[in-house]
């Protein structure tokens, strides 16, 4: 595709309904307050021809915004004013997304977003154009593809259309069933507020949260003595919980991942279908959460951690599976990502370590929720009450605490609230950190992180206070090279969630 | 095991650490006396000013004489053919290994103390993180850039 193209003529229309939706206050403003001027008709006139205008942008923008495909680049050239060239080389697209919106649907249109690793700004959206066209564009940019051009698009109007290029067989593709789906939506969002106030103070993995956020939980949190304060919180709840239901009925429904030769290509969506192509050697781990509420009934979601893509939600990861049967996960991964399939001699943190979990789970209690509560409420003993969760969450979290490395692969399961496996390729570990503090070297103990690039940053994993010198084992593997630790291996687990196989000898 | 990377940085970073503190030591002072000239003409409580001038004290006793001497000695660092090794921390020791062709890029910066004393640091970039190697003198640093660049570039693949 050498010659410019434009978009579709629509895209003149919908980009002026965009800049009306950004100049909707001031506009309003003229109207009913007025520009000064007694006379409506002036005012009524003086809206006509902004809204004229920001037509005439539109059609103007359109008709400069052209885009080509030319010496493996993706190139676009547009601006109204000021004209813009923006080229992006092949080699530093991480991820082709294609979807179809409601306006785009209508006309069989499809917009069409590259990403690319680091900054934002980097990356590039053609907003309407034909299926074909963006079927065209994603093959001359998807590297490596031997074959003719042949409409691979990635959109699917019904179950299996548009994938006929890689035809895929039956066991090559995943779907979210309903049933499934249903039980996504009513385990999401762990019941909504009320377990992520606590969720928030417990975990002190994902440091997701600022300290305003946190300090206005906390005082929810201790308030909820009152009825008045219970009352609000229980519809708050209930609220967000609904929120959460149909959020995931509506991102999940006809959910599909299939696999071809390139990569991964998730589909999903009620009102909006997303199709989401993650070529394999993009894919930087993969994580296996079991959701608190999840974890009982046998239920996991799979994650992908890719470089350069995050979702609009500011999430940096890809939900492949966004519940599965912990019984089929090896299956599944064995299936759509065979070089994630590995079991792994394992360790486990020494039992000296025991306490320091405990700790680390009850220190944020006091710190947070009983101490604050003795001096600014009278007698409030009753956050005392949390301390047994905490001590059972620092129990749990010991022993669910596993690391493992099997050939270049290294696994780390850990719990925050939720259980969390990371599966990593060695040759995908950005830095690995080997830390210990004075009170973990007075145990002969350290911890291990490893950071793989997931989105525009970095998503470490960390198993805290194992034994020192096999710590020191893991951070040595994780430098180039064939490094075979020498660590002793108390059992045997599968990532793939076979369970664990006591006495099976490692590899 | 893996052994400790060896290289130090240059010696003259603990005397630059100094004058940085030093420099945040003084702004907490014009603070102190402000507070302090409040207190004798406005009736302001004394006890704040106590508290200040003990963590004036403190600072000035552990930010500048103590902990920038420890800190150089147990910063250490190796660039190897494959990957680069750092360690430093003086309570909490910290490791990291960064592989070479994962760098995505490498820097180095220098602000007005560093300069004074012709040091610079070298920054690290990789698709996740940064690193910083405090303070080498610039001829080491421009060393170190370049060979970790060239490094990189041989080793040079995807994300």
């Amino acid at each position: 595709m050498f010659e410019p193209r434009r978009q579709h003529p629509v895209a003149a229309v919908t980009g002026a309904l965009r800049s009306l939706r950004e100049m909707l206050i001031p506009l309003i403003i003229v109207l009913f307050v007025g520009t000064g001027s007694d006379s409506q008709i002036i005012n009524l006139s003086i809206a006509m021809a902004f809204i004229a205008f920001l037509f005439i942008g539109g059609v103007v923008r359109w008709y400069r915004f052209t885009y080509r495909v030319e010496d493996d680049e993706l190139r676009i050239e547009h601006g109204l004013m000021v004209r813009k060239k923006k080229y992006i080389p092949k080699d530093r697209i991480q991820v082709i997304d294609v979807r179809s919106g409601i306006i785009q649907r209508m006309f069989g249109l499809v917009s069409l977003t590259v990403q690319t690793a680091g900054d934002n700004r980097s990356g590039a959206e053609i907003n309407a154009l034909t299926k074909e066209d963006a079927a065209q564009i994603k093959e001359l940019l998807n590297g490596e593809r031997q074959q003719p051009a042949t409409p691979a698009d990635g959109i699917s109007s019904g179950p299996g259309t548009g994938l006929e290029a890689t035809e895929p067989q039956p066991d090559e593709a995943w779907v979210l069933n309903p049933r499934h789906l249903i039980i996504a939506a009513t385990t999401a969002g762990s019941f909504g507020i009320a377990l992520s106030i606590i969720g928030t103070i417990f975990s002190q993995v994902q440091q997701t949260i600022d300290e305003e956020e946190m300090a206005e939980y906390m005082e929810r949190f201790i308030l909820s003595a009152g009825q008045f304060w219970v009352t609000i919180i229980l519809g708050l709840v209930i609220a967000a919980w609904l929120l959460s239901f149909f959020g995931t009925l509506i991102r999940f429904y006809n959910f599909r991942l299939t696999k071809q030769k390139q990569g991964l290509i998730v589909q999903s969506g009620l009102f909006e279908q997303k199709t989401l192509s993650i070529p394999f050697h993009r894919i930087q781990a993969v994580r296996v959460v079991e959701g608190i509420l999840r974890q009982p009934f046998g239920y996991a979601t799979v994650y992908l951690e890719s470089a350069g893509y995050g979702d609009e939600a500011g999430n940096q990861s890809t939900i492949i599976a966004p519940l599965i049967k912990k019984r089929d996960l090896q299956h599944f991964i064995a299936q759509m990502l065979p070089e994630f399939d590995v079991s792994a001699g394992a360790v486990k943190p020494p039992k000296r370590s025991r306490f320091r979990f405990v700790f680390r789970s009850v220190r944020p209690i006091l710190l947070f929720l009983v101490v604050p509560a003795l001096i600014f409420l009278d007698l409030a003993w009753y956050p005392l009450l949390l301390l047994p969760f905490g001590i059972w969450l620092g129990i749990r979290r010991y022993l669910d605490l596993t690391a493992g490395i099997f050939d270049h692969t290294v696994v780390i399961r850990s719990r925050a609230l939720a259980l969390t496996t990371a599966i990593i390729r060695k040759h995908r570990i950005q830095s690995a950190d080997l830390v210990a503090n004075p009170f973990q070297r007075r145990l002969d103990l350290a911890s291990f992180t490893a950071t793989v690039a997931s989105g525009n940053s970095g998503h470490s994993f960390t198993a805290q206070d194992l034994d020192v010198t096999t710590a020191g084992e893991f951070f040595h593997w994780a430098a180039p090279g064939n490094h075979i630790p020498d660590i002793e291996t108390e059992e045997t687990f599968v990532p793939g969630f076979a369970g664990k196989i006591p006495g099976v000898p490692a590899g | 095991m893996r052994p400790e990377p060896r290289e130090h940085i240059h010696p003259k970073a603990i005397t630059a650490w100094r004058i940085n503190a030093a420099f945040s030591l003084m702004f907490y002072l014009t603070m102190l006396i402000v507070y302090l000239f409040f207190v004798f003409t406005e009736d302001f409580p004394m006890w704040p000013a106590w508290l200040g001038i003990l963590f004036v004290l403190m600072t000035a006793l552990f930010d500048i004489a103590i902990i920038p001497e420890l800190r150089w000695r147990k910063w250490r660092y190796t660039v190897a053919e494959s990957e680069i090794d750092l360690m430093r921390g003086v309570f909490i020791i910290k490791r990291t290994l960064i592989p070479v062709n994962r760098i995505q890029h490498v820097d180095t910066r220098q602000g007005p103390i560093l300069r004074y004393f012709g040091l610079s640091s070298v920054t690290i970039s990789t698709a996740a993180t940064v690193h910083e190697i405090p303070a080498l003198d610039d001829e080491t640093a421009d060393t170190v850039r370049n060979h970790i660049s060239k490094l990189a570039r041989t080793a040079r693949e995807d994300v």
